[in-house]
């Protein structure tokens, strides 16, 4: 009984830490970031309301831009007369 | 074999306890027949035109709009005479400039604050010294360190505490920083899992996969986070997530994992679809702007109260990119502005 319980809190034990070590590998260090937060570089990302561009070559984060690629199929609206 | 076996479940214990994730998420299904449904026939265009608006703030009859890529980075604009009253901020990197104002919050009637994501740093000003003066003068400044790198958002936490989303951070929704530039908590998880495993690298794409807007309410403390790619909305209360809304078709994000030269980032594909695409926050509610589409622009406005309460959905007669609201005793002055920056108004009666 006693050899059953220490198998079962092992079980647990390892279970949780593989559990644990997975969302750990999907946690990404920022030190590996490199941001110039000076640099006015656009590079790839274009001007689109809400959404969003990671420069691939500055590292920063342009709102309110979108990455060219994208803007190509989301022209957009008309204005008015 | 008591001390193996007491050993052995403070192992087990610390790991659950470490988990930020729930077991088992709770919904609340929004159903459309619980909006009071509005259909605009005709929206009245107000006559202003901004230039390439990034993010509004409305107080009494004063628009303040940051703008993408004007020298100058914030305008300000009397919507009684339509007039442009002022245009402040030198775009740039020097002292008392900035590049890049994504949050504008008003923290008392003359203060305004100011969060720059590019930069990283958050201002206060006296706002209407500022508007009179033509001058920009912060007196407060926060510049982030490396800790809080890729802060999108912040709201006031309190007098000395900002609430803030990030691009990099993904053990989190949440996060709040001093005016030291520390971070003196972390609060809810990213609900989303990024599959394809090529998601993992420099960049942390899990917290861009998980985007959402961030309306905070600071005598509530309730931080409502509408999602952009996926047609749901956490409530978080206090520090606990409270509730969370989803629609009738609820599911993840669609994007795919792209390498670049950085790492990795998203790119839409055919199925990538735009939910709550801007939002904007008063005391008594918050008015989101709803797609539903492949596009970043919308032809719905959802309010809801702080409480996550459905109240009106708006069906608009054409797209639009952004919003602010003012709300009076018996109406709401809702302002909205499209893609080219044209500013419409609708009245709603409360």
């Amino acid at each position: 009984m006693k050899k059953q319980f220490q198998l079962a809190f092992a079980i647990l034990g390892i279970s949780a830490g593989a559990y644990a070590m997975t969302g750990l590998s999907n946690s990404l260090s920022i030190d590996d970031l490199t941001v110039n937060a000076l640099a006015e570089s656009v590079d790839m990302c274009v001007k689109e309301p809400n959404k969003d561009c990671h420069s691939s070559a500055t590292g920063n984060i342009y709102v309110g831009r979108a990455l060219k690629s994208v803007d190509v199929d989301e022209p957009g609206d008309t204005p008015q007369p | 074999m008591k001390n193996k076996t007491l050993y052995l479940l403070s192992i087990f214990l610390s790991f659950n306890l470490s988990c930020d994730r729930p077991v088992k998420e709770h919904y609340t299904i929004l159903k459309n027949n619980e909006f009071n449904v509005i259909n605009t026939t005709k929206l009245e265009q107000h006559g202003i035109k901004l230039s390439d608006p990034l993010e509004l703030l409305l107080y009494d009859s004063i628009l303040i709009a940051s703008n993408l890529s004007d020298s100058l980075l914030i305008s300000a604009y009397n919507l009684n005479t339509n007039e442009k009253i002022a245009s402040l901020i030198e775009r740039g990197g020097d002292k008392n400039q900035l590049l890049s104002l994504t949050s504008l919050t008003l923290v008392d009637d003359n203060t305004l604050f100011g969060f720059d994501a590019i930069l990283q740093k958050a201002i206060k000003f006296d706002l209407n010294s500022a508007i009179s003066k033509s001058r920009f003068l912060p007196f407060e400044e926060i510049l982030l360190s490396p800790a809080t790198k890729g802060t999108r958002e912040f709201g006031l936490f309190n007098d000395s505490t900002l609430i803030g989303t990030s691009y990099f951070i993904d053990d989190s929704r949440l996060f709040t920083v001093n005016n030291k530039s520390e971070i003196t908590s972390k609060i809810g998880y990213l609900p989303f899992q990024i599959k394809n495993k090529n998601g993992v690298g420099k960049l942390s794409v899990k917290a861009l996969f998980n985007a959402s807007n961030l309306e905070y309410n600071k005598d509530k403390k309730i931080a409502f986070l509408p999602y952009k790619n996926s047609e749901r909305i956490d409530i978080y209360r206090d520090t606990s997530l409270y509730k969370i809304l989803v629609g009738e078709k609820y599911r993840e994000p669609d994007f795919d994992v792209q390498k670049t030269r950085a790492g990795y980032t998203l790119e839409s594909n055919k199925n990538t679809i735009y939910y709550y695409v801007n939002s904007y926050s008063t005391k008594n509610y918050i008015y989101c702007i709803y797609s539903g589409t492949k596009k970043s622009i919308g032809k719905e406005l959802h309010i809801f109260d702080w409480q996550g309460s459905p109240k009106w959905k708006i069906l608009l007669n054409r797209n639009f990119a952004s919003v602010v609201a003012w709300e009076k005793e018996k109406q709401v002055e809702i302002f909205l502005a499209d893609v080219n920056g044209l500013l419409y108004k609708f009245i709603l009666n409360r």
